[in-house]
């Protein structure tokens, strides 16, 4: 029961970093479920996957409430994407999941980089409201 | 095309880490589509929904996805996600960016650690 509680309080905290950062807060829920649960990195992802159909969904709707999105292009990027991501999920189930979760490390680790250093481009149309 | 690229690049990585694919995509979108960060993670999510989809599927057929867990998750994420979309049109691009960093970098070092 506590358990079922936990997951429901870290799915509440996942799903608002979800529309937030627009990343499907997957890559907190993959480390939480690795690191804490104990599930496989390959568990962890799919379990992480499940999640975030239901939760983008939510999230896509609110954020459309809020003047944001363009579902044409979204609907571009899934579309030629969709293929792909199988493609990936293929590789990823036949990889060794201790592999495959240095390959997870890895790639956040550059992303986070990436994020934090990069100059951001000029924005004149941005109004800030503090 | 620099969209459909985007796609695919995100649909890949959406399958292989099961992430969403929005850590690729949000980035692009910045760069190449000259999206402001908040509209690239509005257009990025719901790509999501798509990728997260067809990747998920592919789990599941090899029975991986904990169904339960999921579940329990999603029935907090219903609440959250609302959440999220009121500080994302209310809160500034560069605290967004920054934030997002921050967050990545910490998870990677934590996982690559235990």
């Amino acid at each position: 029961m506590i358990e079922v509680l936990g997951y429901v309080g870290l799915g509440l905290v996942v799903g608002a970093m979800s529309s937030f950062f627009g990343i499907g807060g997957g890559v907190t829920l993959v480390a939480v479920m690795v690191s804490v649960a104990g599930f496989t990195q390959q568990e962890a992802q799919a379990t992480a996957l499940a999640f975030m159909v239901p939760t983008a969904t939510v999230g896509v709707i609110a954020t459309r409430r809020h003047g944001l999105g363009d579902l044409k292009a979204s609907a571009v990027l899934g579309a030629s994407g969709a293929l792909a991501a199988v493609g990936g999920a293929l590789a990823a189930l036949a990889l060794p999941a201790e592999t495959l979760r240095y390959v997870f490390a890895a790639f956040i680790f550059l992303l986070g980089l990436n994020m934090l250093l990069r100059p951001l481009p000029p924005d004149p149309e941005e109004e800030f409201v503090p | 095309m620099i969209l459909i690229l985007i796609g695919v690049g995100g649909g890949f990585l959406a399958g292989l880490l099961g992430i969403g694919g929005g850590g690729l995509m949000v980035p692009l979108l910045v760069s190449f589509e000259k999206l402001r960060q908040r509209q690239a993670h509005a257009v990025s999510l719901g790509a999501v929904v798509v990728l997260a989809l067809a990747a998920a599927i592919t789990y599941g057929a090899a029975d991986e996805i904990r169904l339960g867990t999921a579940a329990a998750l999603f029935a907090g994420g219903v609440f959250g996600a609302p959440l999220g979309a009121r500080l994302l049109s209310r809160t500034n691009d560069v605290l967004a960016r920054r934030a997002f960093g921050v967050l990545l970098v910490c998870t990677a070092i934590y996982l690559a650690a235990t």
